[in-house]
């Protein structure tokens, strides 16, 4: 039991740490973070595009899904097999 | 039949309306939850094999939220669901690896003597490196670390405050302090 110390210790400070991020308050968050806008996660799949527009890094300077009939961001397009 | 019928409508219905619920919420995030998903999935991405970047944990927790196959529990707030999902998802993709790992270095007949819950020298040395990187943040703030050590040992808040004789406000302001580290350094690096 002693050799899984490290991954023991890990998971318990992983979910502590994680407990403290969700109860510090925006303010905190603000404060922390200055102006920093949240980073843009790459687009992986349009379900989640739509859901998260603002939180996407839309491709070739795009900021939503094209409408219907113009042709969908590559990185959006299913993959060829 | 009727009622089957019935059923196959209402089932339907009941995950798209969770769809619905859990676009709408995502959308409505502020920049201040937004940095705070941010830092959750940059905290659970520490220490995953394969180089998992924080953006597709995230959007894996997201897309996984959205077609239901981790139904949203009622009463629990957005962010603590994403946050729970995204700790399953670092529970898989640690054990996978092990698993994978274990695979590639045994044969067959040796796998199937593997008790599963066998030591992974990997995934020990992985966690002791994570761990002493995130010690390594707190290193200018000696009672924030032993806080953190207190946490890492799976001790209650009190149990904390009475080892280290820190009164509740004492205890409260090293885990603002503890907060503000997590933020400001946690996010930076990493990969995007």
């Amino acid at each position: 039991m002693k050799d899984w110390q490290p991954v023991a210790e890990l998971e318990c400070l992983l979910d502590a740490l994680e407990a403290e991020l969700l109860c510090a308050t925006d303010e905190e968050i603000r404060d922390a973070m200055g102006r920093r806008q949240p980073a843009r996660i790459a687009v992986r799949t349009v379900s989640v595009a739509i859901a998260m527009p603002d939180m996407i890094d839309w491709p070739s300077g795009a900021s939503s899904l094209p409408a219907f009939g113009q042709p969908m961001p590559s990185a959006l397009r299913p993959r060829e097999h | 039949m009727q009622r089957s019928a019935e059923r196959s409508q209402t089932q339907p219905a009941r995950l798209a309306r969770t769809t619905e619920q859990v676009a709408h919420a995502l959308r409505r995030l502020t920049d201040a939850e937004l940095l705070r998903l941010e830092a959750l999935a940059r905290l659970r991405t520490r220490g995953l094999p394969g180089g998992v970047a924080w953006s597709d944990l995230l959007n894996e927790a997201v897309r996984r939220a959205l077609d239901g196959s981790r139904p949203w529990p009622p009463g629990v707030p957005l962010l603590a669901f994403l946050a729970q999902i995204m700790r399953s998802i670092w529970s898989e993709l640690c054990r996978r690896d092990a698993l994978e790992r274990r695979i590639a270095l045994t044969d067959a007949a040796a796998f199937c003597r593997t008790e599963a819950n066998e030591i992974d020298p990997e995934r020990v040395v992985a966690a002791a490196q994570t761990l002493a990187e995130l010690h390594k943040l707190f290193a200018r703030d000696a009672p924030a670390l032993s806080v953190i050590a207190g946490l890492a040992d799976g001790r209650t808040a009190q149990e904390i405050r009475d080892i280290l004789d820190l009164s509740e406000a004492e205890y409260d302001t090293i885990r603002k302090r503890i907060r503000r580290i997590l933020l400001r350094q946690g996010l930076v690096g990493g990969k995007p």
